[in-house]
């Protein structure tokens, strides 16, 4: 192994299960989320050199991660939800204080995969409306409306599923 | 309750359970990656190639160099035996003038090509003294660019030669120096034998 490749090893080795266990979360499944890790870090490495540290080096993977993650669920057709832009109505979600990372991991993976990416750029990685819009390429009205949808399939789910 | 509700789902997203990466992956990557850093460092060393510029060889090394690069110098012929090729230019250049004489004779024309034949046994001496006897009429073909290059290589190989013997009497049988003087002599036969069949 040379320089290069120790170096890419290392980089690899720093990020490669917080990126796979992004794309396992997207995906629902080991060898899906094995061939987009594998394309997004051919990806990362090919264009390294255009990393303009505009944002962490972390932050920049996992973009790239997450396009290699929805361009693989592209590949799969996955059902996704109709998205429409209605705004939804104004109703409290209240979680259930029993609810642990089981069984929100159980209800993630029933949802659809337009309501799941959406669900987990926001309320788990932690991007904008804004950011997963563009992420999704989706309008920021229906990321709110998709984020609010997702979140009471959510809770159907974990009530099903708790009790 | 607001806020509490919000911790409820923090908590539990804190808590969704991580995965471990197949070691395959990096595999897969490395088969995709490296072919192309292996073409990409080919295309720079390729890009940052310069011609070499030939650089003058000191004579002290000459005797070294010939020895390592006799076997990779031009070859024209290959060589067992200096005098066998002696004495096929030797050979040629008798047939040459006679065929000369002939068709000298049978145009009715003269010329004084009869003096210019050598023995087969003419030594490398009356080799090239025949040759600078035949260029010194003035013939076309001793201003070709084959002859002349053929000649420079001639002349060049007598300086090695020279330089050799000196190095031998300074170190007697070296064996080295006795390979290069041999390979040497091996080239300027097959020279020879060239110039005599242009000529």
């Amino acid at each position: 192994m040379n320089r290069e490749q120790h170096a890419q090893r290392l980089l690899y080795d720093r990020y490669k299960d917080a990126m796979y266990t992004i794309l396992f979360r997207m995906l629902d499944d080991e060898d899906d989320a094995a061939d987009a890790l594998q394309e997004a870090f051919v990806e990362v490495f090919r264009s390294l050199e255009k990393y303009r540290r505009l944002s962490s080096l972390g932050a920049w993977i996992k973009v790239i991660v997450i396009r290699a993650g929805l361009a693989q669920q592209r590949t799969k057709k996955l059902d996704f939800e109709p998205i429409t832009d209605r705004l939804p109505e104004e109703q409290s979600l209240v979680w259930d204080e029993n609810m642990t990372g089981e069984y929100l991991h159980a209800a993630i993976r029933q949802l659809s995969p337009g309501y799941r990416n959406v669900f987990l750029l926001i309320e788990v990685e932690g991007y904008s409306h804004k950011e997963a819009a563009g992420l999704l390429q989706i309008t920021e009205g229906t990321s709110k409306s998709q984020l609010f949808n997702a979140k009471k399939i959510l809770q159907q789910k974990l009530k099903k599923l708790m009790y | 309750m607001d806020h509490e509700n919000v911790q409820i789902l923090k908590k539990a997203i804190n808590e969704l359970p991580t995965h471990v990466a197949p070691e395959r992956v990096w595999a897969g990557i490395q088969s995709e990656i490296v072919p192309e850093q292996n073409r990409g460092a080919f295309e720079k060393a390729l890009r940052d190639y310069k011609e070499p510029v030939k650089s003058p060889v000191s004579w002290e090394k000459l005797a070294l160099r010939t020895a390592e690069a006799g076997s990779s110098r031009k070859k024209i012929f290959s060589l067992s035996n200096t005098g066998y090729w002696l004495s096929g230019v030797a050979a040629a250049l008798v047939i040459g003038v006679c065929v000369g004489v002939y068709l000298s004779t049978k145009n009715g024309t003269k010329y004084e090509t009869q003096d210019m034949a050598m023995s087969p046994e003419a030594s490398e001496e009356e080799a090239m003294r025949f040759i600078e006897r035949f260029c010194k009429g003035g013939n076309v073909i001793c201003t070709s660019t084959a002859f002349l290059e053929l000649k420079a290589e001639l002349d060049e190989s007598t300086e090695e030669l020279k330089e050799i013997s000196k190095q031998l009497s300074v170190f007697q049988n070296d064996p080295t120096l006795l390979q290069a003087k041999s390979t040497i002599e091996k080239y300027r036969a097959t020279v020879l034998k060239e110039i005599t069949l242009m000529i």
